[in-house]
């Protein structure tokens, strides 16, 4: 993949409206509260009891529930305003590696999420980590050149970031709960698991979309050889013999089911992408999958 | 190489190791040219580490042995360079060697094989230089009459200039020259006292303890000498012979020839054998034994038979005397040289005295000093003598006390004497008193410097006693003209021993020996007033006025006589080995340089922690 391929072609983007409609079809109604969404909020519908916690509004206190069982229980109820496209991209030093083709791929993602739900109709919030600046926010049709070219602006980082705190810092700025789509490469200090599992414990449907470059697992034996981490800048000389090089395909390889299988226990959704990848065949693996659906 | 280093002087003690610095640029160089590790950037470093850190996990122990070893090499090399390593390898010892000859007389004796024994003490002391010469410097010396240098200290001797100009042997020079000397060379020295003949039992400890060892070269033949010439008889010797006698014959012969029987000699723990004579030898007489030996010094000795001397004598008197003549008469072919002896009156006899050997002074009573010479007093009187007389009148007198024990009076039958003219005497002291009468002492014998005395102070005619007529008066006379006219101690000696101390008679002159129409100069002996007789072996006269006396010198156990084996030859001792250090530091510093190389490398390739 070229880093200087445009996010979105006309083509794309027609496929794509294609493919938006053809996707919706499966689903029920008008967007603005058709969309049934698992955020939960104040809408009309009971949805579950939960522990009060302070600072919850009184008014919503079951109180017969109180009187039965002794608990202080708050009613939930589903919300019923349209999910908010949250995308989330790593514009950490790891992602520009190889040419920045996993950036370039990810803002494509991006991109490609955003324009369906702009023609959806729905609020889509592009913002970059770690920290970023704070979410920038885009809604109907009209303004879909413009979070492409938002999207298209996103650079790579040299600041280094925490991800709990990058995450924290972005969707605080984000009024409302919605759909978070966290693109990165999850290569990360702290356990990104963690912090996607926070967003999902805030009230974010958090999708997991992983970038991945065939050009990480290709290293080259050497004598002597300076590896230097793409995050963090530090280094570490070693001599990188074959069974080394072929160890650390296999760490990478069980990193990367690792992360699934604990995204999976998280019930965050998670999908693998391939830089090389066809980007309109991931738009409809994530289609499928509800990956804009709450 | 010397810098100024802040006003002083900065030096080094090895400053080839400064050669060192040039490898500053070279390093740097290096530095500049190393070989840089090629650049990899990763995702994610975490996942490496994991790598690595199961590598180092499956070589765990080999990664921790050798860190180890490598740390203990390390150490125990650095501990090695701080200690200060070197190679000690052994040196053969060097020194000088000084090797000095035994040059004395005695080495002229000759050995078993003819030769003469200074030869044999030269090749051996060639040989020993020969070998010495491997360990460092040789120099020879000799000792004759004293010590002397043949050949300075050197590495490359030439015989004939180093022993072939020696010299013959002569001297006897003391080995006190030797071991004095030895103090003076350097201890580290060896010295060697190449000798023919073993030194006594003192003389071998003061040797070693000067750390002089001895070497001995040839063997002295057997031989024999002459140690002692008595006269035991008139016509016989008795004659000492020391050392090997078997096959030996004792002859003593003159110019005329022989004057006994050849006298074969046996082994005898006394050493002594008599000799009959059959006549009195001549002037030349000599005792040879027979036949010579290795050391011939020894085997001859000149004798002097003793004739019985006759003095002359000097009679002084105013009148007849019948007694002293009938005496001199009967004693004129033994004791008294008639033809030489005088007579004279009172007034000339003073300037007449030096030519005789005895003055006999009858009844002069003018008291005057007498002239050097011996003299006996018949009834006169004289002054400066310890002896006192009180008046000059002649009174009669008794004996009273006779000295017993003196032989000159103490066989005389005294009872009967009648003295009607005898002399009042006084004094004790310095002279002694043989008899005493009832004036005082009556006869005396005494010194006064150049003058020895006999005084029996009475008028000895027979008119006044009848001494004259008793057989006591010529015995008196008699000897007190053997006791007066002879010096006293020198009675039957037939040969002096050479050196020995020569005493003068009365109007011998000192200085010289005459021998033959040679003469033979003398050195006054320094303790005493008598002079050394020559290292000559020969007959000497002792010039004097009138005859002079002979005299026979030989050398009676030669202090050079070869008594004993010579010492064996000796194996020069080595000297002490020396030993050379050459640091070792090198090695170990280039080894721990490799080791840290080593180590530095298998660091940066994580092999070691």
């Amino acid at each position: 993949m070229n880093p200087r391929t445009p996010l979105l072609t006309p083509e794309l983007l027609a496929r794509l409206e294609r493919l938006e409609l053809s996707v919706r079809r499966l689903a029920r109604g008008d967007p603005r509260g058709e969309i049934a969404t698992r955020q939960r909020g104040h809408g009309l519908l009971f949805q579950d009891h939960r522990p009060y916690v302070p600072g919850d509004d009184p008014r919503l206190l079951d109180w017969n529930a109180y009187l039965r069982l002794g608990e202080l229980l708050v009613r939930e109820a589903a919300a019923e305003e349209s999910p908010r496209l949250v995308c989330l991209v790593d514009v950490s030093r790891s992602m520009s590696m190889h040419d920045g083709r996993k950036l370039h791929f990810a803002k494509r993602v991006a991109a490609a999420l955003g324009a369906v739900s702009l023609l959806r109709g729905q609020a889509v919030s592009i913002a970059v980590f770690p920290l970023g600046r704070e979410p920038a926010s885009y809604f109907g049709r009209e303004q879909l050149w413009s979070y492409l070219e938002a999207v298209s602006a996103i650079r790579d980082s040299e600041v280094r970031g925490e991800w709990n705190s990058s995450l924290e810092a972005v969707l605080r700025a984000t009024r409302s709960r919605g759909i978070a789509c966290v693109i990165s490469d999850f290569f990360a200090e702290a356990d990104p698991v963690r912090a996607l599992a926070q967003l999902r414990r805030r009230g974010f449907s958090t999708k997991a979309i992983e970038i991945i470059d065939d050009e990480d697992e290709r290293i080259a034996p050497g004598e002597r050889v300076l590896l230097r981490d793409a995050e963090t800048g530090r280094v570490r000389q070693e001599k990188l013999d074959s069974a080394s090089v072929r160890r650390y395909v296999q760490l990478l390889r069980e990193h990367r089911e690792r992360l699934q299988t604990q995204l999976k226990a998280e019930r965050i959704a998670h999908r693998r992408a391939n830089t090389t990848d066809d980007l309109e065949s991931v738009m409809v693996d994530l289609l499928r999958q509800g990956t804009l659906s709450d | 190489m010397v810098f100024p280093f802040f006003g002083e002087t900065l030096a080094f003690a090895h400053p080839e190791w400064l050669r060192a610095l040039f490898l500053v640029p070279v390093l740097l160089v290096l530095w500049f040219l190393r070989r840089r590790p090629e650049e990899r950037l990763v995702p994610w470093l975490p996942l490496w580490d994991r790598v690595f850190a199961e590598r180092r996990a499956r070589s765990g122990w080999i990664r921790r042995l050798l860190s180890f070893l490598i740390a203990a090499v390390t150490l125990g090399l650095g501990i090695l360079i701080v200690a200060g390593p070197y190679f000690a390898r052994s040196q053969r010892g060097r020194g000088d060697t000084i090797l000095v000859l035994d040059g004395r007389y005695p080495t002229r004796a000759l050995s078993s094989d003819g030769r003469p024994l200074f030869e044999h003490v030269r090749e051996e002391a060639w040989a020993l230089a020969q070998t010495a010469i491997q360990d460092g410097g040789v120099s020879l010396g000799i000792l004759r009459e004293h010590l002397e240098v043949l050949s300075p200290p050197s590495d490359t001797l030439v015989e004939t200039e180093a022993l072939a100009d020696a010299g013959a042997p002569r001297g006897f020079g003391s080995l006190d020259a030797l071991i004095e000397a030895r103090t003076l060379w350097p201890s580290s020295s060896r010295v060697l006292w190449v000798t023919a003949h073993s030194p006594s039992e003192s003389e071998m400890v003061a040797l070693g303890d000067a750390r002089i060892l001895v070497a001995g070269a040839g063997n002295p033949a057997p031989q024999a000498g002459i140690m002692e010439v008595t006269q035991s008889g008139d016509l016989e010797l008795t004659v000492r012979v020391a050392g090997s006698v078997e096959n030996r014959t004792l002859v003593v012969g003159d110019e005329s020839g022989p004057v006994c029987k050849p006298r074969p000699l046996r082994e005898d723990p006394t050493g002594s054998v008599k000799i009959a004579l059959d006549r009195v030898p001549g002037t030349l007489a000599e005792v040879v034994l027979e036949p010579r030996d290795g050391f011939v010094e020894d085997d001859r000795v000149p004798l002097v038979w003793p004739v019985a001397s006759r003095s002359r004598v000097l009679i002084v008197a105013s009148a007849t005397t019948p007694a002293l003549d009938a005496f001199l008469a009967s004693v004129a072919g033994e004791d008294v040289d008639i033809a030489a002896s005088g007579r004279t009156e009172a007034n000339a006899w003073r300037e007449l005295a030096a030519n005789y050997d005895l003055v006999i002074l009858v009844n002069q009573t003018e008291a005057l000093p007498l002239p050097a010479g011996n003299y006996l007093l018949l009834g006169s009187r004289a002054v400066d003598l310890p002896l006192e007389f009180a008046g000059e009148e002649f009174r009669p007198a008794e004996i009273t006390e006779v000295e017993s024990t003196d032989p000159l009076v103490r066989a005389l039958d005294l009872s009967g004497i009648r003295i009607e003219r005898a002399l009042t005497t006084r004094g004790d002291t310095g002279v002694e008193v043989l008899i005493r009468s009832s004036l005082g002492p009556l006869l005396v014998r005494g010194t006064s410097g150049p003058r020895r005395f006999l005084s029996l102070s009475l008028d000895i005619s027979t008119a006044h006693t009848n001494l004259a007529l008793l057989p006591a008066l010529p015995l008196i006379l008699r000897a007190a003209l053997r006791e007066l006219a002879q010096p006293p101690g020198d009675e039957g000696i037939l040969v002096h021993r050479i050196d020995s101390p020569l005493p003068l008679r009365a109007g011998e002159k000192g200085g010289w020996l005459g021998s033959g129409d040679s003469t033979t100069p003398l050195e006054r002996d320094e303790t005493a007033e008598t002079w050394r007789l020559p290292w000559k072996v020969g007959h000497f006269t002792v010039p004097r006025e009138g005859p002079a006396r002979r005299l026979a010198v030989a050398w009676l156990d030669h202090p050079a006589r070869p008594t004993a084996q010579s010492p064996k030859a000796v194996i020069l001792p080595p000297f002490p080995s020396g030993e050379s250090r050459e640091s070792a530091r090198l090695p170990f510093v280039a080894s721990l340089a490799i080791l840290l190389i080593l180590g530095w490398i298998l660091f940066h390739r994580d092999a070691i922690d």
